[in-house]
């Protein structure tokens, strides 16, 4: 080795090692999920992950002041305050996760059916000693705790998202009030809601009858990404802490987690906005819960 | 004394009435003279509210022109003034006696509670959630109370077989088929499986019901279509399978083929004989139901069309499969009475209409030419006997548009009616010439002809077109 090079070694590799940390350290959304798992046509409603680029967008929503960024008449005081925030590249669910996966993912013994609801009803997984039914595997997958939306995410080779993650997604770098927009819709077109005899008797906006196919939600996003908004409220990642500085719920099981998008028993378009969001025990299989997985990124 | 007159009359001119139903005869040809013109106010004889939307053609029975109503209504007025003379529901209760009709009713009171108290938990549940976005502490263990309670309820709702008529939806709807009538009767089908046949003065004469609908159908994904056709005492009714009925008790008289289509049989008299054709190509004997030819045609959801002892197959597709077939092909086929009470079936010609859109018409054959017109307003006019092609003629003052009801030919015109019930009356001819377009009110249904009137069921009307009508 040249005496010079030799002189500045100690440079070199203090470099290289910079480099290194950097390389490990910076979000990779190439590291997401497995090839077989990645979309590979987006028009498809597939529960695949589809490749969002991030970028800077106002997360949350205030409805106190019309002159001041991220009002929304319809906010709740949980969706607030709205703050700038800057999203890396990462792969998100284009569906909701589906019984299929759900049911795969039990066969592989990464994930357990004591964290779904196995009753039917409006519960929409089925016990692996079932047979199989196409349709049936195609529906998303409800009444899941948090801990099986978590094993499932990570059996798909990814995790839950980030509540920032998620919004983005919904909401974009413009700031939608819905996914695919500024217009007050419900999520499922009339001939796919509820029959007379089931609605709410509340508003009877959007009535719908249990959780649907990811084919009978029309309106994606920009990305085409499906059903963000109602059908199943979604698991993230994140804790729940409430907007009034309380201190945030509990259970044994851990702190009470956040869901996102509204839900199938929703009855108008703006339950389902979103910057919509609600804190839940961990440990709840509700009907109108499922999950949408992230991978990659920062997390 | 007058009332016996009146009902001496009333049976007397319905004895005289020939057996009609979806476009009369079948055909579409009508022996009428319809008036040439007509507006909103001018030229209508009366137009009466029937309460709701159908499909379903009206249907002249004597002194009554008749109509469905939906979802399962049978409504029949005075042909002359339009007032209603009675009308009758068919969901499934309406039909049964006994214990079998106790047995329905309380099935379907039973699946109202259940209903109800779906929908009162729904409220909870969206208050549930509502609480749990703001943090309530106890709002996690009521929503899974509720969702359990739910889905019991839901269970149970799946589990238990329905007996109520669901409300109207889609297009279909549950009224399509249009009504039959001997002269003396009137048959109704509706696709919740209800047949049933009236007297003219309402009485019911016999209801059953049949079953579900078929759960796949050629070319569409909702409802039923098909229209009832009677012939010789029989009723032959489309439904699930091909059936046919005793027109007198309703009892079967035998049962044929599965029916997945929406197109309607067309009857043919062969032999002194009567007949029906069906969209898959088959020709069955309506006194027996054997099945004497088949394999003539493949269509989808279109009905055959018979003029005299030849039968028309226009076998339409999508519009993707259109273009990329070239056009749609249609087939005209001879029928010839055989010894022994047979059918010969002898092909005359396949020609090819190079439309670049699909028909969910059929066509109508008058005066040796045949004119089958597209959804989006085109009209192709094809000699009867060889089978060449005409140019065609694009209706420009309906377009854009979409066609549903399948064209007439009364009283030497060509009618044309669209969704908007925009009606374009034209001289049929090689080549038809539009002579007028006259407004109605939005329909899927197609004219029915008689006399100097016709008779259109359009919105929630049923409206008579022509002279004011003298009271008999």
């Amino acid at each position: 080795m040249p005496a010079s090079l030799r002189a500045r070694l100690p440079e070199i590799l203090a470099v290289l090692a910079v480099c290194g940390i950097a390389w490990r350290l910076w979000p990779h959304a190439e590291e997401g999920p497995p090839a077989q798992h990645r979309c590979t046509d987006p028009h498809r409603a597939d529960a695949c992950f589809l490749r969002l680029e991030g970028g800077r967008f106002l997360q949350g929503a205030q409805a106190l002041d019309p002159t001041a960024p991220g009002h929304d008449p319809d906010a709740l005081p949980e969706e607030g305050p709205p703050r700038t925030v800057e999203v890396g590249p990462f792969w998100l669910q284009q569906t909701e996760a589906t019984v299929g996966q759900y049911r795969a993912c039990v066969r592989a013994g990464a994930c357990s059916e004591d964290e779904v609801e196995t009753g039917g009803g409006y519960a929409t997984y089925r016990p692996v000693t079932a047979p199989d039914d196409g349709d049936g595997d195609a529906m998303p997958v409800n009444s899941l705790t948090w801990r099986g939306a978590s094993d499932l995410c990570a059996w798909l080779g990814g995790r839950l998202p980030t509540e920032t993650e998620w919004e983005f997604a919904a909401r974009g770098v413009a700031g939608r009030r819905w996914p695919w927009g500024d217009q007050a819709w419900c999520p499922v077109p009339p001939d796919t809601r509820s029959r007379p005899g089931q609605r709410s008797g509340d508003d009877q906006a959007c009535d719908q009858d249990g959780p649907v196919r990811a084919t009978n939600l029309p309106n994606p996003t920009p990305e085409r990404v499906l059903g963000m908004a109602g059908n199943l409220w979604e698991w993230t990642a994140d804790a729940w802490a409430p907007a009034d500085g309380a201190p945030p719920p509990s259970s044994p099981a851990g702190p009470h987690r956040t869901q996102r998008g509204g839900g199938w028993t929703a009855t108008h378009p703006r339950e389902v906005r979103g910057t919509v969001r609600g804190g839940m025990d961990p440990t709840t299989r509700l009907h109108d819960v499922g999950v949408r997985c992230a991978a990659g990124g920062a997390g | 004394m007058r009332r016996a007159a009146t009902l001496a009359l009333l049976l007397a001119a319905t004895a005289r009435a020939s057996p009609s139903g979806w476009r009369g005869d079948g055909s579409g040809h009508w022996t009428a003279t319809p008036p040439e013109a007509w507006s909103a106010t001018v030229g209508v004889a009366w137009s009466t509210p029937l309460g709701d939307w159908s499909n379903a053609s009206p249907v002249v029975a004597g002194p009554l022109v008749c109509a469905a109503v939906e979802p399962t209504t049978l409504v029949c007025l005075d042909r002359h003034t339009g007032e209603e003379r009675w009308r009758a529901p068919h969901d499934r209760a309406d039909v049964v006696v006994g214990a079998e009709r106790e047995a329905l009713l309380a099935r379907a009171a039973r699946l109202e509670v259940l209903e109800a108290e779906l929908a009162t938990l729904r409220t909870r549940h969206g208050a549930a959630r509502r609480a749990a976005r703001a943090g309530a502490p106890d709002a996690a263990a009521e929503l899974e109370e509720i969702s359990a309670r739910m889905n019991g309820l839901r269970k149970e709702l799946d589990a238990t077989e329905d007996p109520r008529t669901p409300p109207t939806q889609g297009m279909v709807g549950w009224s399509s088929p249009t009504p039959a009538t001997d002269g003396a009767a009137i048959f109704a089908l509706f696709a919740n499986g209800v047949v049933a046949a009236h007297e003219p003065d309402g009485r019911r004469r016999f209801a059953r019901w049949l079953g579900a609908p078929s759960p796949h159908m050629l070319g569409w994904e909702e409802g039923h279509a098909a229209s009832p056709v009677v012939r010789e005492g029989v009723l032959v009714v489309p439904f699930g399978r091909l059936r046919g009925l005793d027109a007198h008790t309703g009892e079967t008289r035998w049962e044929g083929r599965p029916w997945p289509h929406y197109g309607s049989p067309s009857a043919v008299d062969l032999g002194g004989r009567a007949h029906v054709v069906t969209p898959a190509g088959e020709l069955v004997r309506v006194a027996d139901g054997a099945v004497l030819v088949e394999g003539l045609a493949d269509m989808w959801f279109l009905s055959p069309v018979v003029a005299g002892h030849t039968v028309f197959f226009l076998e339409a597709r999508s519009d993707a499969e259109v273009r990329s077939h070239g056009g749609v092909d249609l087939k005209a086929w001879r029928l010839h009475a055989t010894d022994g009470a047979g059918v010969r079936a002898e092909l005359r010609w396949v020609t090819t209409l190079p439309a670049t859109e699909t028909f969910y018409t059929a066509p109508v054959v008058a005066d040796g030419l045949l004119h089958a017109v597209t959804h989006g307003g085109t009209v192709w006019t094809v000699d009867a006997a060889t089978g060449q092609v005409q140019a065609p003629v694009v209706l420009d003052s309906l377009r854009p548009t979409t066609i549903y009801s399948s064209p007439s030919v009364a009283g030497g015109r060509l009618f044309v009616t669209d969704e908007l019930g925009r009606t374009v009356t034209l001289t049929p001819g090689p080549t038809p010439k539009a002579v007028a377009t006259l407004p109605l009110a939005p329909t899927r249904a197609s004219l029915a002809f008689h006399g100097p009137h016709v008779y259109a069921r359009v919105a929630d009307r049923l409206v008579a077109l022509g002279p004011p009508a003298a009271t008999p």
